[in-house]
């Protein structure tokens, strides 16, 4: 399986807003991390999410991101980081 | 969730009301209970949505969503699902609103006797 992006690859989230069902959430739009893994494809869900049942398979990454780079008061540990799952087309490279 | 109208039209768009992550709110509920019987039979009703293809889950989702930050508010887990699904099932044909109109007022007047 061919994915655009590898393992530690630095990524930034899109930072796009428009209409529709998206499952990337609004704050870690525009934050920059990096590929904690890669995952499988999936159906794309902002294709799915208006009755599109085949053939959008679209690759999902693992994406960490460090807390203090999301939160600018964030007080906890410097190393603590989020990770949540992206699909490719909402990365781009870093 | 802050209230709609401190919201300009935009960032209502751009930031959809059900995508809460991050934002400033008290404390979360995580207080348990027994599903109730509707529950149950919404959960059940929309497993099988999904698995025949006719509302998926992302669509579920969607109808939730697009539903707008006052009724999301106001409704609970559950009804949120059955009126998405109702939603979902009439855009595409398969229910139409004269039909679950008539079933509603046929279910509330069962309901209704077997309570008496």
């Amino acid at each position: 399986m061919i994915s655009r992006y590898a393992i530690g690859d630095r990524v930034r989230i899109s930072a796009r807003y428009a209409p529709g069902h998206v499952r990337t959430p609004f704050y870690v739009r525009g934050a920059t991390g990096h590929i904690e893994r890669v995952l499988d494809k999936f159906l794309d869900p902002e294709r799915e999410a208006y009755g599109v049942n085949a053939g959008t398979e679209t690759q999902l990454y693992r994406v960490r991101l460090n807390q203090s780079t999301l939160w600018p008061d964030y007080s906890g540990e410097p190393a603590d980081v989020l990770e949540l799952e992206i699909f490719e087309h909402w990365l781009e490279p870093a | 969730m802050s209230s709609a109208p401190d919201r300009e039209p935009a960032h209502l768009i751009a930031h959809p009301p059900h995508d809460v992550g991050g934002q400033p709110e008290g404390p979360v509920n995580i207080s348990d209970h027994e599903l109730t019987p509707f529950e149950k039979h919404c959960h059940a009703l929309l497993d099988v949505l999904a698995t025949h293809k006719l509302v998926n889950t992302e669509e579920k989702r969607r109808g939730v969503e697009d539903m707008g930050e006052v009724i999301i508010g106001r409704l609970t887990y559950y009804q949120r699902w059955a009126v998405s699904a109702a939603k979902v099932l009439n855009e595409k044909g398969l229910v139409t609103t004269q039909e679950l109109g008539r079933k509603m007022i046929d279910v509330r007047a069962r309901l209704t006797a077997e309570e008496q």
